[in-house]
């Protein structure tokens, strides 16, 4: 999965502007994490993996549930593309 | 949205007032004077520091405009500079000084596209405005810039005489190998304000003009992409819609020849200064200022606007235009 081409990501603001619709999208801060996990090119795996080891979960499920509802949600939001 | 961001996205810089037209509309007409642009453009060497530090500040995006941008004191060594950072750089232009030489100039800078100003399909429309043998000069400029390959935007001015030839202005656009197409309005303000009666079209003429605009089968096929001012709204059905209205001060901002930053270009006043990059950084400017934190802070969103039932959609309108009519809507208020 990658970024829209016609996007702006900001990873300072928690943001993501579309260039063609002229619309801002504010993240959440686990929606922008998993964003900036992406934008630096890291597979779905790799994101839950980072995620475990950064906040040190021994259960996976939390994280996997996070990253699902991000992708499902920045999918739907028209952020990201396969 | 009012959130202050760590830095605009877009930045506008309007490099000098210089023009070598004399455009009957133009914001900044009064100020292409000699006795004017003797006082304007700082430094060469400022410019390119507050490049350096808008590269830091992680910009997006960076226009220069004007006046006529490419009549601005070293302009080229400005356009080389920036263009070693990682902006997407463009130009607005009135087209009239494009030659080869120049193209191929925007080309080696990577300018990513040129908005070039045209408000007719035939020489009479254009140059009411513009002024006597503009028409052809632009003309000749555009098909220079869309051979090379580099992006065109073609902006229009809609004023009493052509607002009815919308359509046909996008037709002609796409002969001319352009597919997209800025609307703009007159806001009363520099020459404007002198010639309202000869320029300013009604209320009712603008949505007649987006009306027969959103009937042409090349904007309703998406062959041609209509680009509507910032704060438009979905009542046209045109499928170009902004939900975040007037990015103003939040997204972008914009620098004025005299190195003074406002919100937007057409913020002259005075009183909507935020500061000077001459003596302060940008960033100092952008995160600190007062003006700024007025402007953010839904300035003059009254209480009109607070009950409409519109407001998400028109997101409070052009504020520029709210504060120049001293009237608080917009000149395309869709409120009841």
């Amino acid at each position: 999965m990658k970024l829209n081409n016609n996007l702006i990501y900001r990873f300072e603001d928690g943001i993501i502007f579309d260039t063609s619709q002229g619309v801002l999208h504010e993240l959440n801060e686990t929606g922008n994490e998993i964003l900036k996990l992406l934008d630096e090119n890291n597979s779905y795996n790799q994101i839950i993996e980072i995620l475990v080891s950064k906040y040190n979960l021994s259960e996976k499920s939390q994280i996997i549930e996070f990253v699902d509802e991000a992708f499902e949600s920045f999918k739907e939001k028209g952020i990201l593309h396969e | 949205m009012n959130k202050k961001l760590f830095s605009p996205l877009f930045i506008c810089w309007d490099l000098t007032y210089r023009c070598n037209l004399k455009c009957i509309h133009c914001f900044c007409g009064e100020l292409n004077t000699e006795e004017y642009i003797h006082n304007e453009q700082i430094d060469t060497k400022r410019i390119i520091e507050i490049i350096d530090e808008l590269e830091k500040l992680k910009i997006y995006s960076l226009e220069f405009a004007g006046g006529e941008p490419l009549l601005a004191k070293s302009f080229y060594e400005i356009l080389n500079h920036a263009s070693t950072k990682n902006f997407k750089i463009s130009l607005a232009t009135n087209g009239t000084l494009i030659n080869d030489t120049t193209v191929d100039k925007f080309k080696k800078f990577g300018i990513s596209s040129v908005q070039i100003s045209l408000d007719g399909h035939n020489k009479d429309l254009h140059e009411y405005i513009r002024g006597r043998n503009t028409f052809y000069r632009t003309i000749e400029g555009i098909k220079k810039v869309v051979d090379s390959g580099i992006q065109v935007i073609i902006a229009t001015v809609v004023h009493k005489k052509n607002y009815k030839y919308l359509s046909e202005i996008a037709n002609f656009i796409i002969s001319l190998g352009v597919n997209l197409f800025r609307v703009q309005f007159i806001l009363p303000l520099g020459m404007a304000s002198h010639n309202e009666d000869m320029i300013m079209p009604s209320h009712i003429e603008k949505y007649e003009a987006l009306e027969k605009l959103n009937k042409n089968i090349n904007v309703i096929e998406n062959k041609l992409k209509v680009i509507l001012p910032c704060f438009y709204n979905k009542k046209t059905e045109l499928e170009n819609q902004n939900s975040n209205g007037c990015g103003a001060g939040i997204l972008q901002a914009n620098i004025n020849p005299y190195g003074e930053i406002t919100a937007c270009a057409l913020l002259t006043n005075k009183d909507w200064v935020a500061g000077n990059i001459k003596d302060s950084s940008f960033e100092d400017i952008w995160r600190n200022s007062e003006v700024f934190n007025i402007w953010r802070n839904n300035y003059r969103l009254n209480v009109e606007c607070k009950d409409c039932s519109l407001v998400d959609i028109c997101s409070k309108g052009c504020r520029a235009m709210a504060y120049l009519n001293d009237e608080f809507k917009t000149s395309l208020c869709l409120g009841e």
